[in-house]
């Protein structure tokens, strides 16, 4: 079975990926031009956000330009070019990494990506920034400007 | 008062973003780069201090 989706975000921003991964504790590969997914196209998942629905054709399936490798979990993420931006290409078959995904939508990758350009921009911009978690898991980040 | 951009990022990945202490354009000036790297995920919040300088360059202007 081979699921594999893209995910609903344009990522400017191949820093913020870099430094998700280092919160996350997930390994950057760059310019890994394979992600490890099923392995072949079977024509079973087609919703909306299927990569095949996307833009992407079967033969490119599992390719990228960077890679994402999660530790403990078999397959990987994929980070493909599209113009100036990345697309981010994942195949949610695999469990273990639908759940450290934050489900099929990829929420928790929205989330931390979110955090990760806030924290860096501020950065960026000489600002300091402070960071707490709300109960309901919100990240709330108070970045004091000049 | 010092100025600050308070960022909320929930779980979905949804984005708010409020701006204090600021007047008139000058957040707008301070939230747009982050604006542009997050981009249209980012909801912008403006505070009552933008819209009071809003009212006030209109009366200038009137």
């Amino acid at each position: 079975m081979s699921h594999v989706v893209v995910l609903n975000l344009e990522i400017k921003s191949l820093e913020a990926v870099k430094r998700l991964c280092q919160n996350l504790g997930w390994e950057f590969l760059e310019n890994k031009q394979e992600y490890t997914w099923y392995g072949r196209w079977v024509g079973d998942y087609n919703a909306s956000d299927a990569a095949i629905q996307n833009g992407i054709t079967p033969d490119q399936l599992g390719k990228c330009d960077h890679a994402i490798h999660v530790p403990g979990v078999t397959y990987e993420l994929g980070l493909k070019r599209k113009g100036d931006q990345y697309v981010l290409l994942w195949d949610f078959w695999d469990s273990q990494l639908k759940e450290v995904m934050g489900g099929s939508s990829g929420a928790r990758f929205l989330q931390e990506y979110g955090k990760a350009c806030v924290t860096l921009e501020a950065e960026q911009q000489g600002y300091s920034w402070q960071e707490k978690r709300l109960e309901d898991g919100t990240y709330e980040i108070e970045v004091e400007t000049f | 008062m010092k100025r600050k951009i308070i960022f909320k990022v929930d779980k979905q990945g949804k984005i708010q973003m409020e701006a204090v202490n600021f007047q008139g354009e000058s957040c707008k000036e301070a939230t747009r780069k982050f604006a542009n790297l997050l981009g249209a995920e980012a909801h912008e919040e403006l505070k009552p201090e933008f819209f009071e300088t809003h009212s006030h360059m209109e009366n200038e202007n009137a």
